[in-house]
């Protein structure tokens, strides 16, 4: 299992003249085998730490480490599972196709028999069906089979159910615990929702924007395997209310 | 909680099944249904007059004048059409092959762009009839000529579609293909072509219209034994039937050429 440590990172785009800073000194580590969640208000830098990690931009200064390696050389070692807000499939791909995208490009037999992971994020009879025939919710589960079929070290989710349904988000959400438990992965969730950060998380990291960075790590000290019920439990909203008050600071109290 | 496949509680969202074969080939009946009605009206309203008023065929040959010919100068028609035809093919293919490879590169380098795409539109400009005797020079008298003509014809839309279409990519899908290693050619090859096919057959459709057009106007600057070589000589020796005779089959050759690649966008699109 692999950790991810994140030392000093920075990150500033330069839009027409101006420079932005995105992010501003970070410095995290994820444990190996941990669930981490981002929350923060738009334009916090929560997206672009997840694109830093999976090195699809390159940090301004600081390192990121996947490991012992570099961000680059992991995602050159297919150590990175990546999982986008929309399911970015292959329209003229079917299912299976679509799983077997990273394993083609790679060059290698799939690591994890893409039939496997099909049974895994309960879309078994959904093998030839096209992207277009599926609901949301579905197209966002081969979106996780796929991240999953070359069996990355981490797994990386920029709010991969934020454009579904509350009650389909949920089930996700379920799903998503148990195969992030079956798999063993080192699992960082970019999300809008406070309860969905505590329901599933270890840790909350709760970013400030303008610029990016942590405002506060909340430790989210639930047993598992979480379920529905403690929703409910007094503790769970505790938690909530911790990342809320971190969220949004004095305006809690001043409502 | 887990174990229950959630699959099975997917009811409301069930898959829509349609099959989109029999879907196109009723629009396509649809779509025919006027103009044909309307081409049979105009051949026989032609008719009618040229009975009723009694008009001489050398101001104007009747349909039937034409059926006639077209039936007897069958033979040499097809040869003409085999010819105009494999003209026109080569001269898309090479169009296509050299359009897509200008739209990749320019892709890759925005510098070369810009160097690259006034240097195209001026060639583009250029009326063909006063670059001919340099063509004829270059090419020759036969296909190549006819080849290169319909290249000029067909390039410029094809480029500038594609070209649109490769910078059209979802960036999500660059990025999925980025984080799984991919090199540019396999990004290119699995997401930028694939996605960019509709911007392609826009500019091929528009191509297509003109190409068999083009690959005539080839021949009437070079003599080179196709359709629209024999529609000039036809057109010199006042045979007024065959002309016309020639003149259909090229429309009916360069309407079905457009039909074809609307079917192979249709099948490619499926």
């Amino acid at each position: 299992m692999t950790g991810i440590v994140i030392e000093d990172v920075s990150k500033s785009f330069t839009i027409g003249k101006g420079s932005v800073q995105a992010l501003s000194d970070i410095t995290v580590t994820l444990p190996p085998g941990s669930f981490t969640a981002l929350i923060g208000p738009s334009g916090c830098g929560k997206s672009t730490l997840l694109r830093l990690i999976a090195d699809v931009l390159p940090p301004t200064s600081g390192t990121i480490r996947i490991g012992d390696k570099t961000p680059d050389t992991a995602r050159r070692a297919h150590e990175i599972g990546f999982v986008f807000q929309d399911a970015t499939l292959l329209p003229w791909r079917n299912v299976l196709q679509n799983i077997r995208l990273p394993a083609e490009v790679a060059g290698i037999p799939a690591v994890r028999d893409p039939r496997y992971l099909i049974d895994l994020v309960g879309l078994k009879g959904f093998e030839e069906a096209r992207p277009s025939q599926l609901s949301g919710g579905m197209q966002q589960r081969v979106a996780i089979a796929r991240a999953l079929s070359l069996d990355p070290k981490v797994l990386l989710m920029d709010e991969p159910f934020g454009a579904l349904d509350e009650i389909t988000r949920q089930r996700m959400n379920m799903e998503l615990l148990r195969i992030w438990k079956e798999t063993g992965t080192t699992a960082v969730l970019v999300t809008h929702s406070i309860a969905e950060a505590v329901f599933m998380a270890d840790t909350v990291l709760v970013l400030a924007a303008r610029p990016g960075r942590i405002a506060q790590s909340i430790a989210i000290d639930l047993p598992r395997p979480r379920t529905l019920a403690m929703m409910r439990d007094p503790a769970f909203n505790g938690f909530e209310n911790a990342v809320r008050a971190a969220l949004f600071g004095d305006e809690v109290e001043a409502a | 909680m887990s174990g229950v496949s959630l699959s099975g509680m997917e009811g409301p969202e069930a898959p829509i099944v349609r099959d989109p074969r029999i879907e196109a080939q009723v629009a396509l009946l649809r779509t025919l249904r006027f103009p044909v009605l309307l081409v049979v009206s105009i051949v026989v309203i032609w008719q009618l007059v040229i009975w009723v008023f009694a008009v001489p065929s050398f101001v104007a040959p009747s349909p039937l004048n034409v059926a006639k010919a077209l039936w007897a100068d069958a033979e040499m028609i097809a040869r003409a059409l085999g010819y105009t035809l494999r003209s026109t093919l080569l001269g898309m293919a090479v169009s296509l092959w050299l359009a897509l490879s200008l739209a990749a590169l320019f892709t890759v380098s925005d510098l070369l762009s810009r160097a690259l795409l006034p240097l195209i539109v001026i060639l583009r400009t250029a009326p063909i009839l006063a670059i001919a005797p340099l063509l004829i020079l270059i090419f020759g008298r036969g296909i190549g000529t006819s080849v290169a003509v319909v290249v000029m014809v067909t390039f410029f839309p094809i480029m500038v579609n594609a070209a649109r279409g490769f910078r059209a990519t979802p960036g999500n899908a660059l990025e999925l293909m980025h984080v799984a290693g991919a090199t540019w050619a396999q990004s290119f090859n699995k997401v930028r072509l694939p996605f960019a096919i509709p911007y392609i057959f826009t500019g091929v459709r528009m191509a297509a219209a003109g190409a068999v057009l083009a690959a005539m106007l080839a021949e009437w600057l070079t003599g080179a034994p196709g359709l629209g070589t024999l529609i000039l000589e036809a057109s010199s020796f006042r045979n007024l039937p065959r002309m016309w005779a020639g003149v259909v089959v090229s429309m009916a050759a360069a309407g079905l050429f457009f039909a074809a690649t609307v079917r192979i966008e249709q099948r490619l699109m499926r």
